[in-house]
Protein backbone atom coordinates (compact mmCIF):
# COMPACT_ATOMS: atom_id res chain seq x y z
CA UNK A 1 0.00 0.00 0.00
CA UNK A 2 2.90 2.36 0.63
CA UNK A 3 4.90 1.98 -2.54
CA UNK A 4 4.33 5.57 -3.54
CA UNK A 5 2.10 4.82 -6.53
CA UNK A 6 -0.99 3.45 -4.86
CA UNK A 7 -3.83 5.87 -4.49
CA UNK A 8 -7.15 5.51 -2.84
CA UNK A 9 -10.42 7.06 -3.67
CA UNK A 10 -12.36 7.84 -0.49
CA UNK A 11 -16.12 8.02 -0.30
CA UNK A 12 -18.88 7.86 2.27
CA UNK A 13 -21.79 5.58 2.89
CA UNK A 14 -24.22 6.48 5.63
CA UNK A 15 -21.55 8.58 7.34
CA UNK A 16 -18.94 5.86 7.30
CA UNK A 17 -15.71 6.20 5.35
CA UNK A 18 -14.97 3.72 2.58
CA UNK A 19 -12.14 3.43 0.11
CA UNK A 20 -11.40 1.79 -3.22
CA UNK A 21 -8.15 1.46 -5.00
CA UNK A 22 -8.11 4.06 -7.65
CA UNK A 23 -7.13 1.59 -10.39
CA UNK A 24 -10.45 -0.16 -9.79
CA UNK A 25 -12.39 3.00 -10.71
CA UNK A 26 -12.49 4.58 -14.13
CA UNK A 27 -14.75 7.55 -13.48
CA UNK A 28 -16.62 9.49 -10.90
CA UNK A 29 -19.85 10.91 -12.21
CA UNK A 30 -23.13 12.49 -11.30
CA UNK A 31 -26.08 10.12 -11.29
CA UNK A 32 -27.52 9.96 -14.84
CA UNK A 33 -31.10 8.92 -15.62
CA UNK A 34 -31.63 5.32 -14.57
CA UNK A 35 -33.72 2.72 -16.21
CA UNK A 36 -35.21 0.46 -13.60
CA UNK A 37 -35.37 -3.27 -14.08
CA UNK A 38 -38.56 -5.03 -13.01
CA UNK A 39 -38.42 -7.38 -10.06
CA UNK A 40 -34.81 -6.32 -9.33
CA UNK A 41 -33.67 -6.16 -5.71
CA UNK A 42 -33.91 -2.86 -3.89
CA UNK A 43 -30.14 -2.24 -4.05
CA UNK A 44 -30.38 -2.43 -7.85
CA UNK A 45 -32.09 0.80 -8.86
CA UNK A 46 -31.58 0.40 -12.56
CA UNK A 47 -29.31 0.58 -15.57
CA UNK A 48 -27.56 3.63 -16.94
CA UNK A 49 -26.07 4.69 -20.21
CA UNK A 50 -22.36 4.96 -19.62
CA UNK A 51 -20.66 6.23 -22.77
CA UNK A 52 -22.92 4.09 -24.95
CA UNK A 53 -22.73 0.97 -22.78
CA UNK A 54 -25.45 -0.30 -20.48
CA UNK A 55 -24.06 -0.49 -17.01
CA UNK A 56 -26.01 -1.72 -13.98
CA UNK A 57 -25.97 0.60 -10.98
CA UNK A 58 -25.64 -0.86 -7.52
CA UNK A 59 -26.82 1.06 -4.47
CA UNK A 60 -23.82 0.25 -2.35
CA UNK A 61 -25.42 1.57 0.87
CA UNK A 62 -28.43 -0.66 0.40
CA UNK A 63 -26.23 -3.55 -0.59
CA UNK A 64 -23.78 -3.25 2.31
CA UNK A 65 -25.70 -1.60 5.09
CA UNK A 66 -29.26 -2.33 4.12
CA UNK A 67 -30.52 1.25 3.97
CA UNK A 68 -31.74 3.20 0.96
CA UNK A 69 -29.30 5.16 -1.19
CA UNK A 70 -28.57 8.83 -0.91
CA UNK A 71 -30.42 10.59 -3.79
CA UNK A 72 -27.80 13.29 -4.19
CA UNK A 73 -24.97 10.77 -4.31
CA UNK A 74 -22.36 10.07 -6.94
CA UNK A 75 -21.47 7.09 -9.04
CA UNK A 76 -18.20 5.26 -9.15
CA UNK A 77 -17.84 3.48 -12.44
CA UNK A 78 -15.62 0.45 -12.04
CA UNK A 79 -13.01 -0.55 -14.47
CA UNK A 80 -14.66 -2.59 -17.22
CA UNK A 81 -11.84 -5.07 -16.93
CA UNK A 82 -13.19 -5.86 -13.47
CA UNK A 83 -16.85 -5.46 -14.13
CA UNK A 84 -19.29 -3.20 -15.96
CA UNK A 85 -20.80 -1.96 -12.76
CA UNK A 86 -21.29 1.47 -11.25
CA UNK A 87 -21.52 1.92 -7.51
CA UNK A 88 -23.89 4.53 -6.07
CA UNK A 89 -22.25 6.14 -3.05
CA UNK A 90 -23.32 9.06 -0.90
CA UNK A 91 -20.40 11.25 -1.81
CA UNK A 92 -16.84 10.95 -3.06
CA UNK A 93 -14.46 12.84 -0.90
CA UNK A 94 -11.10 12.78 -2.53
CA UNK A 95 -8.30 10.79 -4.08
CA UNK A 96 -5.56 10.25 -1.57
CA UNK A 97 -2.16 8.68 -1.88
CA UNK A 98 -1.55 5.56 0.13
CA UNK A 99 0.90 7.47 2.33
CA UNK A 100 -1.96 9.01 4.21
CA UNK A 101 -2.81 5.64 5.67
CA UNK A 102 -1.48 5.78 9.20
CA UNK A 103 -2.40 2.27 10.14
CA UNK A 104 -4.27 -0.70 8.84
CA UNK A 105 -5.65 -3.94 10.12
CA UNK A 106 -7.59 -6.90 8.95
CA UNK A 107 -11.36 -6.89 9.05
CA UNK A 108 -13.79 -9.75 9.24
CA UNK A 109 -16.64 -7.77 7.67
CA UNK A 110 -17.96 -8.95 4.37
CA UNK A 111 -16.42 -7.29 1.32
CA UNK A 112 -14.01 -5.32 3.54
CA UNK A 113 -10.44 -6.07 2.71
CA UNK A 114 -8.80 -3.98 5.38
CA UNK A 115 -9.61 -1.40 7.95
CA UNK A 116 -7.46 1.71 7.28
CA UNK A 117 -6.78 4.58 9.64
CA UNK A 118 -6.60 7.85 7.71
CA UNK A 119 -6.47 11.14 9.52
CA UNK A 120 -7.41 9.33 12.72
CA UNK A 121 -10.55 7.99 11.13
CA UNK A 122 -11.42 4.47 10.20
CA UNK A 123 -11.90 3.82 6.50
CA UNK A 124 -13.04 0.50 5.16
CA UNK A 125 -11.07 -0.61 2.11
CA UNK A 126 -13.52 -2.59 0.02
CA UNK A 127 -12.50 -5.80 -1.66
CA UNK A 128 -13.69 -5.11 -5.19
CA UNK A 129 -13.19 -8.70 -6.27
CA UNK A 130 -15.44 -10.16 -3.61
CA UNK A 131 -17.96 -7.40 -4.12
CA UNK A 132 -18.05 -7.89 -7.87
CA UNK A 133 -18.30 -11.65 -7.52
CA UNK A 134 -21.22 -11.34 -5.26
CA UNK A 135 -22.91 -8.78 -7.46
CA UNK A 136 -22.38 -10.87 -10.50
CA UNK A 137 -23.89 -13.79 -8.73
CA UNK A 138 -26.89 -11.74 -7.96
CA UNK A 139 -27.09 -10.33 -11.46
CA UNK A 140 -26.73 -13.77 -12.94
CA UNK A 141 -29.53 -14.88 -10.67
CA UNK A 142 -31.72 -12.12 -11.98
CA UNK A 143 -30.81 -12.91 -15.53
CA UNK A 144 -31.52 -16.63 -15.08
CA UNK A 145 -34.78 -15.77 -13.49
CA UNK A 146 -35.77 -13.61 -16.38
CA UNK B 1 -150.44 115.24 118.91
CA UNK B 2 -146.96 114.51 120.21
CA UNK B 3 -146.50 114.90 123.87
CA UNK B 4 -143.25 114.33 125.59
CA UNK B 5 -143.18 112.09 128.64
CA UNK B 6 -142.09 114.95 130.83
CA UNK B 7 -145.18 116.86 129.86
CA UNK B 8 -147.23 113.83 130.58
CA UNK B 9 -145.67 113.56 134.01
CA UNK B 10 -146.28 117.22 134.58
CA UNK B 11 -149.84 116.78 133.34
CA UNK B 12 -150.39 113.82 135.64
CA UNK B 13 -148.83 115.66 138.53
CA UNK B 14 -151.11 118.56 137.73
CA UNK B 15 -154.12 116.21 137.56
CA UNK B 16 -153.14 114.69 140.92
CA UNK B 17 -152.74 118.14 142.37
CA UNK B 18 -156.09 119.12 140.89
CA UNK B 19 -157.66 115.97 142.25
CA UNK B 20 -156.15 116.66 145.65
CA UNK B 21 -157.40 120.17 145.38
CA UNK B 22 -160.83 119.32 144.22
CA UNK B 23 -161.31 116.10 146.31
CA UNK B 24 -162.17 117.82 149.69
CA UNK B 25 -164.92 119.73 148.07
CA UNK B 26 -166.26 116.62 146.57
CA UNK B 27 -165.88 114.70 149.86
CA UNK B 28 -167.66 117.47 151.73
CA UNK B 29 -170.63 116.96 149.66
CA UNK B 30 -170.76 113.49 151.09
CA UNK B 31 -171.22 114.84 154.48
CA UNK B 32 -168.71 113.07 156.52
CA UNK B 33 -166.89 114.27 159.45
CA UNK B 34 -163.99 116.43 158.97
CA UNK B 35 -161.63 113.78 159.97
CA UNK B 36 -163.40 111.38 157.86
CA UNK B 37 -163.56 113.87 155.09
CA UNK B 38 -159.87 114.51 155.45
CA UNK B 39 -159.11 110.82 155.36
CA UNK B 40 -161.41 110.29 152.46
CA UNK B 41 -159.97 113.31 150.76
CA UNK B 42 -156.55 111.81 151.04
CA UNK B 43 -157.87 108.48 149.99
CA UNK B 44 -159.72 109.95 147.01
CA UNK B 45 -156.82 112.09 146.15
CA UNK B 46 -154.51 109.08 146.44
CA UNK B 47 -156.87 106.88 144.48
CA UNK B 48 -157.35 109.41 141.78
CA UNK B 49 -153.64 109.93 141.77
CA UNK B 50 -153.01 106.21 141.58
CA UNK B 51 -155.57 105.71 138.92
CA UNK B 52 -154.33 108.55 136.87
CA UNK B 53 -150.74 107.45 137.50
CA UNK B 54 -151.59 103.90 136.46
CA UNK B 55 -153.43 105.21 133.47
CA UNK B 56 -150.53 107.39 132.49
CA UNK B 57 -147.78 104.88 133.29
CA UNK B 58 -149.53 101.83 131.84
CA UNK B 59 -148.98 102.78 128.12
CA UNK B 60 -145.55 104.10 128.91
CA UNK B 61 -144.62 101.01 130.81
CA UNK B 62 -146.06 98.80 128.07
CA UNK B 63 -144.12 100.66 125.39
CA UNK B 64 -140.97 100.49 127.48
CA UNK B 65 -141.53 96.78 127.94
CA UNK B 66 -142.01 96.32 124.19
CA UNK B 67 -138.90 98.34 123.57
CA UNK B 68 -137.03 96.34 126.17
CA UNK B 69 -138.18 93.08 124.60
CA UNK B 70 -137.28 94.37 121.18
CA UNK B 71 -133.89 95.49 122.40
CA UNK B 72 -133.44 92.08 124.00
CA UNK B 73 -134.46 90.40 120.75
CA UNK B 74 -132.12 92.64 118.75
CA UNK B 75 -129.38 92.02 121.23
CA UNK B 76 -129.86 88.30 120.53
CA UNK B 77 -129.42 88.99 116.85
CA UNK B 78 -133.02 88.67 115.82
CA UNK B 79 -133.69 91.54 113.48
CA UNK B 80 -136.79 90.05 111.96
CA UNK B 81 -139.39 91.61 114.20
CA UNK B 82 -140.23 95.28 114.02
CA UNK B 83 -141.57 97.01 117.11
CA UNK B 84 -145.26 97.52 116.79
CA UNK B 85 -146.64 100.06 119.24
CA UNK B 86 -150.23 101.19 119.09
CA UNK B 87 -150.27 104.69 118.19
CA UNK B 88 -151.56 106.54 121.32
CA UNK B 89 -153.52 109.66 121.29
CA UNK B 90 -150.50 111.43 122.39
CA UNK B 91 -147.36 109.74 121.07
CA UNK B 92 -144.36 110.21 123.19
CA UNK B 93 -140.63 109.44 123.08
CA UNK B 94 -141.30 105.67 123.28
CA UNK B 95 -143.04 105.92 119.97
CA UNK B 96 -140.06 107.84 118.65
CA UNK B 97 -137.73 105.33 120.26
CA UNK B 98 -139.69 102.46 118.70
CA UNK B 99 -139.47 104.16 115.35
CA UNK B 100 -135.78 104.80 115.81
CA UNK B 101 -135.23 101.21 116.91
CA UNK B 102 -137.21 99.97 113.92
CA UNK B 103 -135.15 102.22 111.70
CA UNK B 104 -132.00 101.06 113.47
CA UNK B 105 -133.15 97.46 113.04
CA UNK B 106 -133.89 98.15 109.42
CA UNK B 107 -130.43 99.59 109.00
CA UNK B 108 -128.96 96.70 110.92
CA UNK B 109 -130.82 94.25 108.69
CA UNK B 110 -129.56 96.04 105.67
CA UNK B 111 -126.06 96.12 107.18
CA UNK B 112 -126.20 92.48 108.20
CA UNK B 113 -127.60 91.62 104.80
CA UNK B 114 -124.75 93.45 103.19
CA UNK B 115 -122.34 91.85 105.60
CA UNK B 116 -123.85 88.48 104.93
CA UNK B 117 -123.73 88.86 101.18
CA UNK B 118 -120.34 90.48 101.33
CA UNK B 119 -118.93 87.82 103.61
CA UNK B 120 -120.46 85.18 101.38
CA UNK B 121 -118.91 86.82 98.38
CA UNK B 122 -115.66 87.25 100.30
CA UNK B 123 -115.78 83.62 101.30
CA UNK B 124 -116.55 82.56 97.76
CA UNK B 125 -113.91 84.94 96.46
CA UNK B 126 -111.48 83.65 99.08
CA UNK B 127 -112.28 80.12 98.05
CA UNK B 128 -111.91 81.07 94.40
CA UNK B 129 -108.81 83.02 95.27
CA UNK B 130 -107.51 80.08 97.22
CA UNK B 131 -108.26 77.69 94.36
CA UNK B 132 -106.92 80.21 91.87
CA UNK B 133 -103.87 80.72 93.98
CA UNK B 134 -103.53 76.97 94.24
CA UNK B 135 -103.87 76.71 90.51
CA UNK B 136 -101.49 79.60 90.08
CA UNK B 137 -99.22 77.96 92.57
CA UNK B 138 -99.46 74.71 90.66
CA UNK B 139 -98.94 76.60 87.45
CA UNK B 140 -96.13 78.49 89.06
CA UNK B 141 -94.60 75.22 90.18
CA UNK B 142 -95.05 73.88 86.68
CA UNK B 143 -93.61 77.11 85.37
CA UNK B 144 -90.80 76.76 87.88
CA UNK B 145 -90.21 73.19 86.78
CA UNK B 146 -90.43 74.29 83.18
CA UNK B 147 -88.09 77.16 83.84
CA UNK B 148 -85.79 74.86 85.72
CA UNK B 149 -85.95 72.52 82.77
CA UNK B 150 -85.43 75.51 80.52
CA UNK B 151 -82.54 76.50 82.74
CA UNK B 152 -81.04 73.03 82.44
CA UNK B 153 -81.83 73.14 78.74
CA UNK B 154 -80.22 76.53 78.53
CA UNK B 155 -77.17 75.19 80.33
CA UNK B 156 -77.12 72.20 78.00
CA UNK B 157 -77.75 74.57 75.14
CA UNK B 158 -74.87 76.74 76.27
CA UNK B 159 -72.70 73.64 76.61
CA UNK B 160 -73.81 72.31 73.25
CA UNK B 161 -73.40 75.71 71.69
CA UNK B 162 -69.92 75.77 73.19
CA UNK B 163 -69.17 72.39 71.66
CA UNK B 164 -70.82 73.52 68.44
CA UNK B 165 -68.70 76.64 68.52
CA UNK B 166 -65.60 74.49 68.93
CA UNK B 167 -66.76 72.20 66.16
CA UNK B 168 -67.59 75.13 63.90
CA UNK B 169 -64.21 76.64 64.68
CA UNK B 170 -62.61 73.37 63.67
CA UNK B 171 -64.92 73.17 60.68
CA UNK B 172 -63.96 76.71 59.74
CA UNK B 173 -60.32 75.67 59.90
CA UNK B 174 -61.16 72.59 57.82
CA UNK B 175 -63.10 74.73 55.36
CA UNK B 176 -60.15 77.07 55.13
CA UNK B 177 -57.88 74.09 54.50
CA UNK B 178 -60.36 72.82 51.92
CA UNK B 179 -60.31 76.23 50.26
CA UNK B 180 -56.52 76.15 50.28
CA UNK B 181 -56.52 72.63 48.85
CA UNK B 182 -59.15 73.66 46.31
CA UNK B 183 -56.88 76.50 45.18
CA UNK B 184 -54.01 74.07 44.97
CA UNK B 185 -56.27 71.63 43.09
CA UNK B 186 -57.29 74.42 40.71
CA UNK B 187 -53.63 75.27 40.19
CA UNK B 188 -52.85 71.58 39.67
CA UNK B 189 -55.79 71.32 37.28
CA UNK B 190 -54.40 74.27 35.30
CA UNK B 191 -50.99 72.65 35.24
CA UNK B 192 -52.60 69.32 34.32
CA UNK B 193 -54.50 71.08 31.57
CA UNK B 194 -51.28 72.56 30.23
CA UNK B 195 -49.56 69.19 30.56
CA UNK B 196 -52.48 67.47 28.85
CA UNK B 197 -52.31 70.01 26.03
CA UNK B 198 -48.59 69.38 25.71
CA UNK B 199 -49.29 65.65 25.89
CA UNK B 200 -51.94 66.03 23.18
CA UNK B 201 -49.51 67.95 20.99
CA UNK B 202 -46.83 65.36 21.66
CA UNK B 203 -49.32 62.59 20.90
CA UNK B 204 -50.23 64.27 17.61
CA UNK B 205 -46.56 64.76 16.85
CA UNK B 206 -45.88 61.14 17.80
CA UNK B 207 -48.77 60.08 15.60
CA UNK B 208 -47.33 61.99 12.64
CA UNK B 209 -43.89 60.61 13.36
CA UNK B 210 -45.30 57.13 13.70
CA UNK B 211 -47.14 57.50 10.40
CA UNK B 212 -43.87 58.58 8.86
CA UNK B 213 -42.17 55.68 10.58
CA UNK B 214 -44.84 53.33 9.26
CA UNK B 215 -44.25 54.65 5.75
CA UNK B 216 -40.54 54.15 6.29
CA UNK B 217 -41.21 50.64 7.53
CA UNK B 218 -43.29 49.93 4.46
CA UNK B 219 -40.49 51.35 2.33
CA UNK B 220 -38.04 49.23 4.29
CA UNK B 221 -40.27 46.24 3.63
CA UNK B 222 -40.23 46.94 -0.11
CA UNK B 223 -36.48 47.53 -0.03
CA UNK B 224 -36.09 44.37 1.96
CA UNK B 225 -38.14 42.48 -0.63
CA UNK B 226 -35.83 43.81 -3.31
CA UNK B 227 -32.85 42.94 -1.15
CA UNK B 228 -34.27 39.50 -0.63
CA UNK B 229 -34.69 39.04 -4.36
CA UNK B 230 -31.06 40.02 -4.85
CA UNK B 231 -30.06 37.63 -2.11
CA UNK B 232 -32.01 34.99 -3.96
CA UNK B 233 -30.03 35.86 -7.07
CA UNK B 234 -26.81 35.65 -5.08
CA UNK B 235 -28.02 32.29 -3.78
CA UNK B 236 -28.62 31.12 -7.30
CA UNK B 237 -25.15 32.31 -8.27
CA UNK B 238 -23.75 30.56 -5.23
CA UNK B 239 -25.64 27.44 -6.22
CA UNK B 240 -24.19 27.79 -9.65
CA UNK B 241 -20.72 28.27 -8.20
CA UNK B 242 -21.32 25.28 -5.96
CA UNK B 243 -22.39 23.27 -8.97
CA UNK B 244 -19.32 24.41 -10.87
CA UNK B 245 -17.19 23.50 -7.86
CA UNK B 246 -18.89 20.15 -7.69
CA UNK B 247 -18.32 19.55 -11.36
CA UNK B 248 -14.76 20.79 -11.02
CA UNK B 249 -14.28 18.50 -8.08
CA UNK B 250 -15.68 15.71 -10.12
CA UNK B 251 -13.35 16.58 -12.99
CA UNK B 252 -10.46 16.76 -10.58
CA UNK B 253 -11.35 13.38 -9.20
CA UNK B 254 -11.60 11.92 -12.65
CA UNK B 255 -8.35 13.66 -13.58
CA UNK B 256 -6.75 12.06 -10.55
CA UNK B 257 -8.14 8.73 -11.67
CA UNK B 258 -6.83 9.24 -15.16
CA UNK B 259 -3.48 10.34 -13.77
CA UNK B 260 -3.35 7.27 -11.61
CA UNK B 261 -4.20 5.13 -14.54
CA UNK B 262 -1.43 6.84 -16.51
CA UNK B 263 1.01 5.43 -13.98
CA UNK B 264 4.33 7.09 -13.58
CA UNK B 265 3.57 9.53 -16.37
CA UNK B 266 0.53 10.86 -14.72
CA UNK B 267 2.07 11.82 -11.43
CA UNK B 268 2.50 15.46 -12.31
CA UNK B 269 -1.00 15.58 -13.70
CA UNK B 270 -2.21 13.90 -10.55
CA UNK B 271 -0.67 16.69 -8.54
CA UNK B 272 -2.38 19.30 -10.71
CA UNK B 273 -5.62 17.39 -10.49
CA UNK B 274 -5.27 17.22 -6.75
CA UNK B 275 -4.67 20.96 -6.57
CA UNK B 276 -7.65 21.56 -8.83
CA UNK B 277 -9.66 19.28 -6.66
CA UNK B 278 -8.57 21.20 -3.59
CA UNK B 279 -9.50 24.48 -5.26
CA UNK B 280 -12.80 23.03 -6.32
CA UNK B 281 -13.28 21.66 -2.88
CA UNK B 282 -12.47 25.06 -1.34
CA UNK B 283 -14.71 26.74 -3.89
CA UNK B 284 -17.41 24.25 -3.11
CA UNK B 285 -17.00 24.80 0.60
CA UNK B 286 -17.04 28.56 0.09
CA UNK B 287 -20.05 28.21 -2.15
CA UNK B 288 -21.61 25.96 0.47
CA UNK B 289 -20.76 28.56 3.08
CA UNK B 290 -22.30 31.25 0.90
CA UNK B 291 -25.34 29.06 0.33
CA UNK B 292 -25.49 28.37 4.04
CA UNK B 293 -25.19 32.07 4.76
CA UNK B 294 -27.79 32.82 2.15
CA UNK B 295 -30.02 30.15 3.63
CA UNK B 296 -29.50 31.72 7.00
CA UNK B 297 -30.17 35.09 5.37
CA UNK B 298 -33.30 33.62 3.86
CA UNK B 299 -34.41 32.26 7.19
CA UNK B 300 -33.56 35.51 8.88
CA UNK B 301 -35.18 37.45 6.08
CA UNK B 302 -38.30 35.32 6.46
CA UNK B 303 -38.26 36.00 10.19
CA UNK B 304 -37.42 39.61 9.53
CA UNK B 305 -40.22 39.82 7.02
CA UNK B 306 -42.57 38.28 9.54
CA UNK B 307 -41.21 40.67 12.14
CA UNK B 308 -41.68 43.60 9.77
CA UNK B 309 -45.17 42.36 8.94
CA UNK B 310 -45.91 41.93 12.62
CA UNK B 311 -44.35 45.30 13.31
CA UNK B 312 -46.41 46.77 10.53
CA UNK B 313 -49.51 45.22 12.02
CA UNK B 314 -48.47 46.35 15.46
CA UNK B 315 -47.75 49.80 14.11
CA UNK B 316 -51.13 49.82 12.40
CA UNK B 317 -52.71 48.82 15.69
CA UNK B 318 -50.50 51.37 17.45
CA UNK B 319 -51.60 53.96 14.92
CA UNK B 320 -55.22 53.18 15.70
CA UNK B 321 -54.35 53.20 19.38
CA UNK B 322 -52.56 56.50 18.89
CA UNK B 323 -55.64 57.83 17.13
CA UNK B 324 -57.64 56.64 20.11
CA UNK B 325 -54.95 58.08 22.40
CA UNK B 326 -55.12 61.39 20.56
CA UNK B 327 -58.88 61.35 20.89
CA UNK B 328 -58.46 60.36 24.53
CA UNK B 329 -56.01 63.21 24.99
CA UNK B 330 -58.54 65.51 23.38
CA UNK B 331 -61.21 64.20 25.74
CA UNK B 332 -58.73 64.38 28.63
CA UNK B 333 -57.96 67.96 27.72
CA UNK B 334 -61.66 68.76 27.59
CA UNK B 335 -62.22 66.89 30.84
CA UNK B 336 -59.22 68.55 32.46
CA UNK B 337 -60.40 71.95 31.26
CA UNK B 338 -63.82 71.15 32.67
CA UNK B 339 -62.10 69.95 35.85
CA UNK B 340 -60.11 73.19 35.90
CA UNK B 341 -63.31 75.19 35.53
CA UNK B 342 -64.95 73.14 38.26
CA UNK B 343 -61.86 73.38 40.43
CA UNK B 344 -61.90 77.15 40.02
CA UNK B 345 -65.59 77.12 40.84
CA UNK B 346 -64.86 74.90 43.85
CA UNK B 347 -62.08 77.26 44.89
CA UNK B 348 -64.45 80.24 44.62
CA UNK B 349 -67.15 78.35 46.47
CA UNK B 350 -64.62 77.28 49.08
CA UNK B 351 -63.63 80.91 49.51
CA UNK B 352 -67.31 81.74 49.94
CA UNK B 353 -67.53 78.86 52.38
CA UNK B 354 -64.56 80.25 54.24
CA UNK B 355 -66.23 83.66 54.45
CA UNK B 356 -69.49 81.99 55.44
CA UNK B 357 -67.63 79.88 58.00
CA UNK B 358 -66.07 83.03 59.47
CA UNK B 359 -69.51 84.62 59.71
CA UNK B 360 -70.83 81.36 61.13
CA UNK B 361 -68.05 81.39 63.71
CA UNK B 362 -68.94 84.96 64.62
CA UNK B 363 -72.63 84.07 64.74
CA UNK B 364 -72.04 80.95 66.82
CA UNK B 365 -69.91 83.00 69.19
CA UNK B 366 -72.79 85.45 69.49
CA UNK B 367 -75.17 82.52 69.95
CA UNK B 368 -72.89 81.08 72.60
CA UNK B 369 -72.85 84.42 74.36
CA UNK B 370 -76.64 84.71 74.09
CA UNK B 371 -76.98 81.11 75.26
CA UNK B 372 -74.81 81.89 78.28
CA UNK B 373 -76.88 85.01 78.95
CA UNK B 374 -80.02 82.93 78.49
CA UNK B 375 -78.69 80.34 80.91
CA UNK B 376 -77.91 83.06 83.42
CA UNK B 377 -81.29 84.72 82.82
CA UNK B 378 -83.13 81.44 83.14
CA UNK B 379 -81.31 80.83 86.39
CA UNK B 380 -82.44 84.25 87.54
CA UNK B 381 -85.95 83.52 86.28
CA UNK B 382 -85.82 80.18 88.04
CA UNK B 383 -84.79 81.90 91.24
CA UNK B 384 -87.54 84.52 90.73
CA UNK B 385 -89.99 81.74 90.03
CA UNK B 386 -88.98 80.01 93.21
CA UNK B 387 -89.52 83.27 95.04
CA UNK B 388 -92.82 83.69 93.25
CA UNK B 389 -93.72 80.16 94.21
CA UNK B 390 -92.89 80.96 97.81
CA UNK B 391 -94.97 84.15 97.52
CA UNK B 392 -97.77 82.10 96.02
CA UNK B 393 -97.50 79.73 98.95
CA UNK B 394 -97.83 82.74 101.23
CA UNK B 395 -100.74 83.93 99.12
CA UNK B 396 -102.34 80.53 99.41
CA UNK B 397 -101.88 80.71 103.11
CA UNK B 398 -103.28 84.27 103.15
CA UNK B 399 -106.22 83.27 100.97
CA UNK B 400 -106.91 80.40 103.35
CA UNK B 401 -106.74 82.83 106.20
CA UNK B 402 -109.05 85.16 104.33
CA UNK B 403 -111.47 82.33 103.61
CA UNK B 404 -111.30 81.38 107.26
CA UNK B 405 -111.99 84.98 108.28
CA UNK B 406 -114.83 85.15 105.75
CA UNK B 407 -116.28 81.95 107.19
CA UNK B 408 -115.92 83.31 110.67
CA UNK B 409 -117.54 86.57 109.59
CA UNK B 410 -120.31 84.59 108.01
CA UNK B 411 -120.79 82.60 111.18
CA UNK B 412 -120.91 85.87 113.09
CA UNK B 413 -123.30 87.43 110.65
CA UNK B 414 -125.43 84.32 110.58
CA UNK B 415 -126.33 84.99 114.20
CA UNK B 416 -128.35 87.89 112.97
CA UNK B 417 -131.78 86.92 111.70
CA UNK B 418 -133.06 89.24 109.12
CA UNK B 419 -135.78 87.10 107.54
CA UNK B 420 -136.10 84.92 104.46
CA UNK B 421 -137.25 87.58 102.09
CA UNK B 422 -134.61 89.87 103.23
CA UNK B 423 -131.95 87.19 102.80
CA UNK B 424 -133.28 86.25 99.43
CA UNK B 425 -133.52 89.86 98.45
CA UNK B 426 -129.99 90.40 99.53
Amino acid sequence: MKDGTDRLILFFLQGDGYALRIEDVVEVMEPPPLYPIPRAPCYFPGIMNFHGSLVPVIDLAAFLVGTSFYPQGQLLALDSRIANIALWVDSVESVRPAEVVMDERESDEDFVEKMLIISEQEVKLLSVGKLVDRIEEILMGIGSFT
Amino acid sequence: MHMPIGYKFILGFAVVIAAVGFAPDLVKHLGYSVEMTTVLTYLVAMTIGLILGWLFSRRFTNNISILTDSAETISQGDLTKNIEIKSPMFPDETCDLAGSINKMQENLRELVGHLNSTSTKVSESASMLSSSVLEINASTEEVAQAIEQISRGAENQAEMVGKSSKTIHEMAIAVELVAKRAKEAAKAARETSETAKKGGNLANDSLERLKSFLDMVELTGRQFTEFNAKVQQVGKIADFIGEIARQTNLLALNASIEAARAGEYGKGFAVVAEEVRKLADGTGKSAADIIELINQLKEQSVRLKETIANSSNEITISKRNLDVTADSFHEIINTVMESERKSNSIADLSQMQTDGAAKMVHAIDEIAKVAEDNAASTEEVSAATEEQSAAMQDMVQASKELAKLADELMRIVERFKIGENRDMAE
